[in-house]
């Protein structure tokens, strides 16, 4: 331990305690490391940020459609049941139902609490691993010119996955939940390749 | 991909209107931060990416300090920032400093990875299960060391290399000035100097914390 008083020749209680902090402190931590490149993130919620335009598949929106109702009565029974991630906030729970060209046993569950700030559960199941060079990424949608990132996800080798967080923006403003397999090639907008959505 | 039924949507909902408000900025921060807080607030990615550059590696050597984990300090140092842009919009500067938050932040997040991580078998005879200290407190000290790693990095260059040779390498200050040539009279002044301006840069974070 170094002497406090060696710095100024003197006495001095507060340069001695900052003087044993500093002689306390990890070698490492004199020279942090270098950290890796900050991954993609979301798209930032405003208009102006770079959307592609969306291919939009009418058959496929019907069957969607369609399918939404009878699988969101049902799944949200056995979320319920299975009593996962239960909080004591009031939510909802409703079914995802697949898109595009998703697996065809692709599907999960959405839930959106109640609280002050709405926090997000979707679960997936079926779809496809990401490995390392994809994501998946949850979106707030109107349309697809009207859309705001919520955050991304990975699934793993069995085709299930998780995202939990808060929402960026109210969800009321909003129609639709979808989410997306990305490439992590650090482009923000939607990759059009849309493989779950519900309506909220 | 189809969003179902999805209607056009008129220039007037355009998603920027929204997000305009007028940022809370307290009184104690710096005119140089706030900017960087309004950008913040405003869910702005270059407002993220320069927190990144300016915290990032304090923030990664905290959590591999913490998770005793390169690979998995990584992970989460991702899921900080990701943390920080989603929650910016909520950051309010009165309550704390940018610093704070984030080294808040990522000790919460590590705090989930640890208790998520199976218990390693402990032998109760052992001298290791009486000695075991309390991994929350743990973190919280590693918290406030790399608060204060941090915070050396906002000295002049020439500042933290004078205390790096007094307090990492346990150099005299007789030793700095004949490695470095500079009189040592001078060595033991800007030595003083750094320290008082460290001082501040820590009265100032702490009072947020």
């Amino acid at each position: 331990m170094i002497d406090p008083r060696d710095l100024t020749g003197a006495e001095s209680e507060p340069l001695g305690s900052l003087a044993d902090r500093l002689s306390a402190l990890d070698a490492e931590a004199w020279d942090p490391p270098a950290p890796p490149p900050l991954r993609s993130l979301p798209a930032e919620p405003s208009a102006a940020r770079a959307r592609r335009g969306l291919v939009v598949r009418p058959g496929l929106a019907v069957a969607a459609c369609g399918g939404l109702l009878a699988a969101g009565i049902g799944a949200g029974i056995a979320f319920e049941r299975a009593g996962r991630q239960d909080t004591t906030v009031a939510s909802r729970t409703q079914a995802l139902a697949r898109v595009g060209d998703a697996p065809a046993l692709a599907g999960g569950t959405l839930r959106i609490t109640n609280e002050e700030i709405p926090r997000i559960l979707v679960d997936v199941h079926g779809v496809a691993p990401t490995g390392s060079g994809r994501f998946y990424e949850v979106w707030l949608m109107n349309s697809a010119d009207d859309l705001v990132s919520v955050g991304g996800f990975r699934v793993d080798d069995k085709g299930v996955g998780r995202f939990e967080g808060s929402l960026p923006v109210p969800s009321s403003g909003f129609k639709f939940i979808d989410v997306s397999l990305e490439p992590a090639d650090g482009n923000p907008a939607h990759s059009k390749d849309s493989v779950l959505q519900t309506e909220i | 991909m189809p969003p179902v039924n999805a209607p056009s949507i008129p220039q007037s909902r355009a998603r920027t209107s929204r997000f305009e408000r007028a940022p809370v900025i307290g009184r104690r921060v710096g005119r140089e931060d706030r900017q960087l807080v309004r950008s913040l607030q405003r869910q702005e990615q270059s407002a993220t990416r320069e927190l990144y550059e300016r915290y990032g590696g304090v923030t990664l050597g905290m959590l591999t300090k913490m998770l005793h984990d390169r690979t998995a300090a990584e992970d989460v140092l991702q899921e900080v920032y990701l943390d920080v842009w989603r929650r910016g919009a909520s950051f309010d500067p009165a309550r704390g400093s940018l610093l704070n938050w984030i080294l808040a932040i990522a000790r919460n997040r590590a705090i989930d990875v640890l208790r998520k991580r199976s218990p390693e078998p402990v032998d109760p005879q052992g001298p290791a299960f009486a000695t075991r200290a309390d991994p929350v407190s743990d973190i919280d000290i590693l918290l406030g060391e790399w608060r204060l790693a941090a915070l050396l990095k906002r000295l002049r260059p020439e500042e933290s290399q004078l205390l790096a040779m007094r307090f990492r390498d346990g150099l005299s200050q007789r030793e700095i000035a004949e490695k470095t040539g500079i009189a040592l009279g001078t060595v033991k002044l800007r030595m003083v100097q750094a320290m008082d301006r460290l001082r501040e840069l820590i009265e100032r974070e702490e009072v947020h914390a």
